[in-house]
């Protein structure tokens, strides 16, 4: 007979030869027949694999059509079905769900791979255009000194040609400016000499209606007044309203607002999505498909169209499109300084360049998580300011680890600090921003960088096994071997 | 802890105009007015400088106690605390007083053991038992009795109005404290008046800060209260215990309003004023004479504890808060993950939509009846958390279903009461009334708590009531109850009305659920008074992962067991604060033996389920925890006991030892029933604990099974990290279940195992108590209680017979699996075991409990096959 529960693998345990059983480990010999009688003989359960009868017995559920599963032996014949193919429980307790729960294990795992392989295909973007990115600096870094010298004396020109103009057109704008205002002044003196006079009669008339109102009573009246007011301002501080004492004592037992009795509304429905939104040189540049790598794109004229087309609107633009190409120049610089020459770790290959200016955002209930790699990490709630939790400190744990230290102050704590856990992920996401300890925040982050081609061909290689395996029991249950 | 947020009794008029001010000599029994009939003693008190006469009335009663009232004559309708605190039918059994002896200045009565001698002048009264001195009223002259009078330009600040920090209490009825002076001959150790962080022996007070103050009993919401402390807390039972070697002595006073109490010890003797605000005096003296006779007759008067469903003595998994359905999810499947039982999964404030109670925040559990239900799957339940305060939203059902029925407490001005708590303004049910019991017990159906099933249960917390904007954090004295009742009378009741009618609730509910036999109420409270055994079990509410904390719990829950409210717990882990794998490991240990086990924690700390403090803490926490549902057939028996009788579960050394006088201030160690001594390590990185084993008693390891030698002196014994030292009495048995299944429900079919530990005279005994663990089936007979006796080498099961009680007659297919005999003598060539006078077993050497496998200190009969539900008997005989 089959020896219920046995582990295929410990089968050598379990012949019966000499008609004992040997407990694996401890040496403790029984005979054969308390083997799955029902009764803990073994300290190590080994003698009880198909009952509940040792705490530490190891039931073997074969669960053919899915994945065999080692279940502690307490939860043999508990009435609660484990295993998929039920022979944790009593014969028709179960049904068997073995071939069903492989079917949802296969489409997970094959969704898994698409996913996977896309998520692939961005990290090499990642990686390629980092390599692109950095290989143009290189390109520029040779020439860069030269170029900013040379900018420099176009922009020194430009200027020295507008500020003759400006000037010219300045002390135009003062002979006109000055006429308006002598203008203005005259008129100005007329106006007051009227309201002068009417706020002499409006005096007078208040002094005669007090003189007659004047008695007893009102003096009293007023002395009252006067005692209270005083009263009041000798208490050292004002007195709390009911409402500020509630949540006062209430924020003794949480420093969370909402937790401290907030009115009403809910705040369902607010703006921070979890996602990813760029600012700054690298990340933006990722959502245009030029060639343009510093494009900053702050053209925005100061200038009021009625210059345009004249001399001093076109010296205007000539020395605004010189300091904005100097601009440029000095960028690519510090690009230059700072990714070919910094000490900041984008990780093997640069990928995570593709995170730099990159900030990532996590809206739970009540607070916004923002983290911007190589940058800070911010917590908001609603529209309030936000407080800083950390400044970029850097990776760790093979780059599953981003973390942000020395932020903000905390009562009692120290400087707040944020950690996110990366995991491999289709998009980078976001999520699960919370507060574990007191100022100690973290969330998690999916992203494309953390995927590997080896993950990818295990699942690949755990998807062909299932389809066999699968084949097989169901070539079996078609010889209803089972 | 605020220490300056909290009154002192310096601060509070009718405490400091009565402390330590001698006026008892003012008070005299006038003689003509004596009146005996058969139990009932009246007499005329006489206030002579005050020209006012007082009602005193003895009244001997058969369950075990003496009763003393006094109250104004003619009355003037004080207030008394309301019958259905307590339980019915007690005031007509009574024992008739035979005078002993009468003369001009006294009279001697006596009634059964109890000898009462009444002294006219000034008035004293002294109560010996078996000829011991028990108690003494007023013979230090520290009673008084404020009667009511009308209001004087002379009378003195505080009589009319009391300002304390910016609330004004207007005090309408004015000046009403009484004091009761009690003196303890004899006795050095008093206990109980509960609730409060100190020791189990209460200490002096009129010792160093903070012990100067006088205890209180006044039920408040404390914020990190501290761990050595007389400050009262969130309940109160007005019990105390005086205990010497030959005698037990308990006093209730029965009244519900604020209560100040001085213990100081002068000479040989235990001396008490106690001081309370208002209503009357209404004392009764329990003179049976030992600690269990005086806890049954507690219970006559204020109930046992209700016998508890089954899965509630399991592990209690709790947090503010599990976020969503799927944190959920999570937590349930870790326990199976992890291979730890557990029975009930909590959710705490933040799962409500706006802390609107009986409602569901739909962004996070936007399908509550499916996740119940998927928990039930696993033989699971779940709790929610349900408090007093209404949010004032007339959106809100609740709100205005109670505002329109005029449902809450009212202030002072007879409005509806506005006070601030979690949803911010909120306004508070009037439970005192019976009819807003019976409302809000409707609301707990299945049609009307929306999104809740049949596996859901409750908890009520904050119900002190706590009033975040009120004065110490409670309510106004001068607001108005049902009946026109000022708070100031009823304070301390709010909590247990609350959690009855919450109760009640679940009990309406249950019973439409199940019309034949019901389904037991589960609802856990904050707050509690004396009766609040009858309803649920309380816990101490918010403690600190500190190691004091952890060893303050001992005494808190012992003083509770010996105040008749033994179904209690602290938060295993401590609520406040981190606790390191240490400590959480040291703080299972100890938890498992609390009546109440839960894991709990603040909503800012790191989250702390048992697996989260590396594979070596889950393994300890899951043995620890697996060794609780081990007990669970013990446990579940004791609780029985506590039922019918109104028997402590957890127990000081001192209530098994009664005459070892050195154990009489133990609280380091603790008793789970008569049979388990448990010693809790609560120092961090502790590698031996000292241990006493009293004298008089075999003792055995519980791990290891091995016979440890009694020492009173404390001796020395090595601990690591893997358990507590913990032992079985000699002269029990003790039922266990062996398979450590993941909840109380998967453990239903389970076989038992016996621990039979002898004594010295080679005997034992214990019981067995089982029924379907949910319903009320077990009230009509549908239970089985077996008694097991070893007595000349032979093991008996027989009936469990109690009067009084239906004869149980639920027969249950299981059987034992296995008996563990500690203590036999050596035998040559070994032992066998006779079943039933046929087959023939031999006992093999083997460990104590297969849980953890030590070294084979005992014998062991295998695989006997005892039916648990019949008669049977094995006999040990030399093989």
């Amino acid at each position: 007979a089959t020896i219920r529960g046995m582990n295929p693998d410990l089968a050598s345990h379990y012949t019966g030869a000499g008609g004992t059983f040997a407990c694996i480990t401890g040496g403790k010999k029984i005979p054969f027949e308390r083997v799955n009688d029902d009764y803990c003989d073994c300290a190590d359960g080994s003698d009880e694999p198909g009952t509940s009868a040792c705490h530490n017995g190891v039931f073997y559920c074969r669960n053919l059509g899915h994945e065999p599963r080692l279940l502690a032996s307490p939860f043999v014949d508990d009435g609660i079905c484990d295993c998929c193919d039920g022979a944790d429980e009593a014969k028709g307790k179960c049904g068997n769900r073995c071939l069903e729960a492989g079917a949802v294990h296969r489409e997970a795992l094959k969704a898994k791979i698409a996913q996977y392989e896309q998520a692939l295909f961005t990290k090499a973007g990642y990686i390629t255009k980092a390599a692109n990115f950095k290989q143009e600096l290189q390109l520029k870094a040779g020439t860069i000194a030269e170029d900013i010298a040379k900018q420099t004396e176009v922009v020194a020109k430009a200027k020295a040609e507008l500020d003759v103009l400006e000037k010219a057109e300045s002390d135009r704008i003062a002979a006109e400016e000055a006429k308006r205002a002598a203008d203005a002044q005259a008129a100005e003196a007329a106006l007051q000499a009227q309201a002068d006079a009417a706020e002499a009669a409006k005096a007078a008339a208040e002094k005669a209606a007090a003189d007659a109102a004047a008695n007893p009573e009102l003096a009293t009246g007023a002395d009252a007044h006067q005692e209270r007011k005083l009263g009041e301002e000798a208490k050292p501080e004002h007195e709390e309203t009911p409402e500020e004492r509630g949540r006062r004592i209430a924020s003794q037992w949480t420093h969370d607002p909402e937790a401290a009795g907030v009115p009403a509304s809910n705040v369902e429905g607010e703006e921070g999505e979890d996602g990813e939104h760029h600012h700054g040189d690298y990340a933006q540049d990722q959502h245009h498909d030029g060639e343009e790598w510093h494009d900053d794109d702050h053209l925005d004229d100061p200038l009021s169209t009625d210059t345009t087309g004249t001399p001093l609107g076109e010296a205007r633009n000539r020395a605004h499109q010189a300091q904005h190409d100097l601009d440029r120049l000095k960028k690519d610089e510090e690009n230059i300084a700072l990714f070919l020459r910094g000490n900041l770790n984008f990780g093997p290959d640069d990928m995570f360049l593709a995170f730099h200016d990159s900030c990532f955002t996590s809206h739970q209930t009540r607070w916004t998580y923002e983290a911007c790699f190589f940058h800070k990490a911010t917590q908001r709630e609603g529209h309030q300011a936000p407080v800083t939790v950390g400044r970029w400190y850097g990776f760790s744990e093979d780059y599953k680890v981003a973390h942000f230290t020395g932020g903000d102050e905390c009562w009692n704590v120290g400087p707040r600090s944020f950690s996110v856990q990366m995991s491999c992920g289709m998009e980078n996401r976001m999520s699960d921003g919370e507060e574990p300890a007191t100022c100690r925040y973290q969330a998690k982050l999916t992203t494309p960088a953390l995927c590997t081609e080896a993950e990818l061909d295990g699942l690949k290689e755990e998807l062909h096994k299932l389809e066999e395996f699968e084949k097989e029991v169901r070539e079996k249950i078609a010889k209803d071997e089972l | 802890f605020k220490d300056n947020e909290f009154k002192k009794c310096a601060q509070t008029s009718f405490c400091s105009r009565n402390r330590g001010v001698q006026q008892g000599q003012n008070f005299e029994i006038v003689p003509a007015s004596l009146v005996l009939n058969t139990a009932t003693l009246t007499a005329t008190l006489s206030n002579k400088p005050a020209s006012k006469t007082l009602q005193l009335t003895l009244t001997s009663h058969a369950d075990g106690f003496v009763r003393f009232m006094v109250d104004e004559l003619p009355g003037v309708g004080r207030y008394q605390v309301p019958g259905d605190v307590l339980v019915s039918g007690w005031e007509t059994k009574k024992a008739a007083f035979k005078e002993e002896s009468r003369s001009a200045n006294q009279i001697v009565l006596s009634s059964g053991d109890a000898r009462v001698e009444l002294n006219f002048q000034p008035f004293t009264l002294a109560i010996s038992v078996k000829g011991q001195p028990a108690l003494q009223i007023n013979s230090r002259n520290l009673f008084n009795f404020e009667h009511r009078r009308t209001k004087q330009d002379s009378d003195p600040a505080g009589y009319w109005e009391e300002t304390w920090m910016s609330h004004t209490d207007s005090k309408p009825k004015g000046p009403e404290a009484m004091s009761l002076d009690l003196v303890f001959p004899g006795f050095q150790n008093v206990y109980g008046i509960p609730e409060r962080a100190t020791s189990l022996s209460l200490r002096p007070t009129n010792g160093a800060a903070p012990y100067g103050e006088p205890y209180r009993l006044y039920n408040l919401d404390v914020f990190e209260y501290l761990d050595d402390h007389p400050f009262g807390l969130y309940g109160s039972i007005p019990v105390m215990m005086a205990h010497k070697k030959g005698l037990t002595v308990g006093v209730f006073w029965n009244n519900a309003a604020e209560m100040f109490v001085d213990v100081v010890k002068p000479g040989r003797d235990t001396a008490v004023q106690w001081i309370t605000e208002s209503g009357i005096v209404d004392l009764f003296v329990f003179v049976g004479g030992s600690a269990p006779a005086v806890l049954a007759s507690y219970a006559k008067v204020a109930g046992t504890t209700a016998l508890p469903q089954l899965f509630s003595l399991g592990y209690h998994q709790c947090r503010w808060n599990y976020k969503d359905e799927a944190d959920v999810k999570a937590v349930d499947g870790g326990f199976d993950e992890h291979a730890i039982p557990y029975d009930v999964l909590w959710l705490d404030i933040e799962h409500t939509n706006g802390k609107r109670y009986l409602t569901w925040d739909s962004s996070v559990f936007p399908n509550p009846i499916p996740m119940q239900e998927d928990v039930a799957s696993r033989g699971r339940e779940m709790v929610t958390i349900v408090d007093p305060h209404v949010k004032r939203d007339h959106a809100y059902y609740v709100f205005s279903e109670a505002e329109k029925a005029g449902h809450f407490v009212k202030n002072k001005y007879n409005n509806d009461f506005d006070g601030w708590c979690w949803p911010g303004q909120s306004s508070y049910l009037d439970v005192t009334s019976p009819a807003v019991r019976s409302w809000w017990a409707e609301q707990f159906t299945l049609d009307k708590y929306q999104g809740s099933t049949k596996h859901l249960y409750i908890w009520n917390d904050m119900n002190e009531p706590s009033v975040f904007n009120g004065p110490e954090i409670t309510m106004q004295k001068d607001n108005i109850h049902f009946g026109g009742v000022e708070h100031r009378d009823n304070h301390n009741l709010y909590g247990i009305y609350y959690h009855m009618a919450t109760a009640e609730g679940l009990k309406l509910r249950g019973s439409i659920v199940n019309p034949e036999s019901g389904d037991r109420p589960f609802v856990l409270s904050r707050a509690f008074f004396s009766g609040t055994q009858r309803v649920g079990p309380i816990w101490t509410g918010d403690n600190a992962a500190q190691w004091s904390h952890l060893k303050v719990s001992v005494p808190m829950l012992l003083t509770l067991g010996l105040t008749g409210l033994p179904y209690s717990g602290a938060d295993v882990g401590g609520f406040f604060g981190n606790p390191d794998a240490e400590l959480m490991t040291r703080w299972y240990q100890v938890g498992i033996f609390y009546p109440f086990f839960r894991g709990h924690a603040h909503l800012e700390t790191q989250r702390r389920e048992p697996w989260l403090f590396g594979p070596e803490t889950t393994a300890r926490i899951r043995t620890a925890i697996r060794g609780r549902y081990a007990m669970l057939p013990y446990i579940y028996t004791l609780f029985r006991a506590a039922n019918t009788s109104g028997l402590p579960i957890l127990r000081p050394l001192w209530y098994e030892f009664p005459e070892a006088e050195e154990l009489f201030a133990v609280d380091e160690e603790f008793m789970l029933g008569s049979a388990m001594l448990v010693k809790p390590v609560s120092a961090a990185g502790a590698s031996s604990v000292d241990v006493t084993l009293p004298q008089g008693a075999r003792w055995y390891d519980a791990l290891t099974g091995a016979m440890v030698p009694p020492r009173t002196k404390s001796h020395r014994v090595q601990v690591t990290l893997d358990g507590i030292p913990v032992y079985y009495r000699g002269g029990n048995i003790v039922p266990r279940r062996e398979r450590p299944r993941r909840s109380t429900a998967a453990q239903a079919n389970d076989p038992y195992t016996l621990v039979v530990a002898l004594d010295d005279k080679g005997e034992a005994a214990g019981s067995l108590y089982a029924d379907d663990g949910r319903t009320f089936a077990f009230t009509r007979g549908d239970y089985l209680h077996r008694d097991f006796t070893f007595k000349g080498m032979k093991l008996t099961s027989t009936a469990h017979q109690e009067p009084g009680l239906p004869a149980g007659t639920l027969t249950l297919p299981l059987t034992v699996e296995r008996v563990v005999f500690l203590g036999l003598p050596p035998a040559r060539r070994g032992y066998k075991a006779v079943i039933g006078g046929k087959h023939t077993v031999p006992l093999e050497a083997g460990p104590l409990s297969m849980l953890a496998a030590q070294a084979e200190n005992a014998l062991v009969l295998r695989k006997p096959d005892l039916p648990v539900s019949h008669d049977w008997t094995v006999e040990i005989v030399a093989a």
